[in-house]
């Protein structure tokens, strides 16, 4: 499949999702190691320092402190704030899935979906490389 | 009441009540763990990158509008590991198991950290002069100086006898880990760019530096990644020169030069953020920096172009 095919089906995969919940703010495919947002559907602005810092955070910081700390593979980050929250997950080896939800969210609910929809991003993302080239 | 008592007192409340069952508090402006519940320690570099992530995540949850940050949950294979942040210059880790009733202990959390934040906001300042603990670090028993061990073991086969095959066992084996640890924050590593080409410490107005840095980025492009590694370290080490010589305006100038360069050319990163941070705080002064920033900043240009350039 060509570069745009996939971009362009991750696109729908994660329309798809965040307009079946009412309670998903948007979602934000953020590629791995290079650490920009390859596909997203949150609407406001997204600096791209700061997703690869976060994309960096997932993959190595966080995911070496849980094996530090005897606690296995780090399966996924959940930020809890003021207003919301937002789920930070591995989509494979070269994508991180994004997920920014409301404060209200029922949480299992979305967790759930999110897991499913991890897979199928990762199963679409597999011959992905570090420049994007498919 | 001593304040380190009263830290523990804290972390040992919050496992007495909820199912935590490690707990760690890490002081932010230093990057080092002043007290916990279990004797181990993590590596110096993961602290220093948790203290920066606390920047990160609090960021991003501005961006989506979602206000300030209360809690980072960590789930791995084998359990949970939680992050709060206690201000103003603590951060609370504590792990649990995989079987923990999350919902039971998020609930309990909300009033041991109402209590706990309180608590520490009350300490002030008086927090930062809690030394750092001097514990073993996890996971790194086998990095135990050989010359500690081997001439035990040696003289323990000794001891066996025919008769009665039996082992006495040194005291020194039975001893705990002994407190090693504290890794230091590692020193540039000497490249060969760097030493054919020594650097001029002469007072440059900013644009020459400029300029020079503009033209040693400019040499980025057509490089392999082992010339480009060696570049980005040069630039960094002059830019650590000639802290003493530029403002903070100046310093993060070419601070933004050197993080798109970076970009572009290895790729993104925590320390890359940090930087970007750093420079956004740079900008703020149009002053020189003290002689106690300078050695601040010089540390930091240290870690970044360590945690940056892997060669």
């Amino acid at each position: 499949m060509v570069k745009n095919k996939i971009i362009s089906k991750l696109s729908e995969l994660i329309k798809e999702f965040t307009d079946s919940q009412d309670d998903v703010q948007g979602q934000i495919v953020i590629s791995f190691p290079i650490g920009v947002p390859i596909a997203n559907t949150w609407k406001g602005k997204i600096n791209p320092i700061l997703i690869g810092a976060l994309s960096a955070a997932v993959k190595l910081t966080f995911q070496n402190l849980c094996l530090r700390l005897n606690k296995g593979n780090l399966r996924r980050l959940s930020m809890s704030s003021e207003y919301g929250r937002a789920i930070i997950q591995n989509a494979g080896d070269n994508a991180i899935l994004t997920t920014i939800i409301e404060g209200e969210a029922d949480l299992l609910r979305v967790a759930f979906g999110i897991t499913n929809l991890s897979l199928k991003i990762k199963d679409l993302l597999k011959n992905y490389n570090f420049t994007g080239e498919v | 009441m001593d304040e380190k008592i009263e830290l523990l007192q804290i972390l040992n409340e919050i496992e007495y009540i909820t199912d935590f069952n490690g707990c760690y508090f890490i002081n932010v402006e230093n990057n080092s763990l002043i007290e916990s519940t279990i004797p181990f320690n993590v590596q110096k570099d993961i602290l220093w990158e948790i203290c920066v992530l606390k920047e990160t995540f609090q960021q991003f949850a501005d961006e989506i509008n979602h206000g300030n940050l209360s809690e980072l949950m960590l789930e791995g294979d084998k359990g949970y590991i939680f992050l709060y942040n206690i201000p103003p210059h603590l951060v609370l880790i504590a792990i649990t198991s995989y079987e923990t009733n999350i919902s039971y202990l998020k609930l309990a959390m909300i009033d041991i950290l109402k209590r706990v934040r309180e608590r520490i906001k009350e300490l002030g300042d008086n927090i930062l002069k809690i030394p750092p603990k001097d514990f073993g670090i996890l996971g790194e028993k086998l990095e135990i100086p050989e010359k500690e061990i081997v001439p035990v073991l040696s003289k323990s086969k000794g001891i066996i006898t025919e008769s009665s095959e039996s082992i006495s066992v040194p005291d020194k084996i039975t001893k705990p880990i002994p407190n090693i640890i504290e890794t230091p924050i590692p020193l540039p590593i000497e490249t060969e760019s760097s030493k054919t080409k020594p650097i001029d410490t002469a007072v440059k107005p900013l644009k020459s530096i400029q300029n020079m840095i503009k033209s040693m980025i400019d040499s980025l492009e057509g490089s392999n990644q082992v010339e480009k590694n060696g570049i980005i370290k040069d630039i960094f080490d002059i830019i650590k020169k000639e802290l003493e010589n530029l403002n903070g305006k100046d310093i993060s100038e070419i601070l933004n030069l050197l993080k798109d360069a970076i970009l572009e050319n290895i790729g993104t990163s925590l320390a890359l953020f940090d930087l970007s941070r750093n420079s956004t705080e740079l900008s703020k002064y149009s002053d020189k920096l003290k002689i106690k920033d300078i050695k601040t900043y010089q540390e930091k240009i240290d870690n970044w172009a360590n945690r940056i350039i892997k060669f």
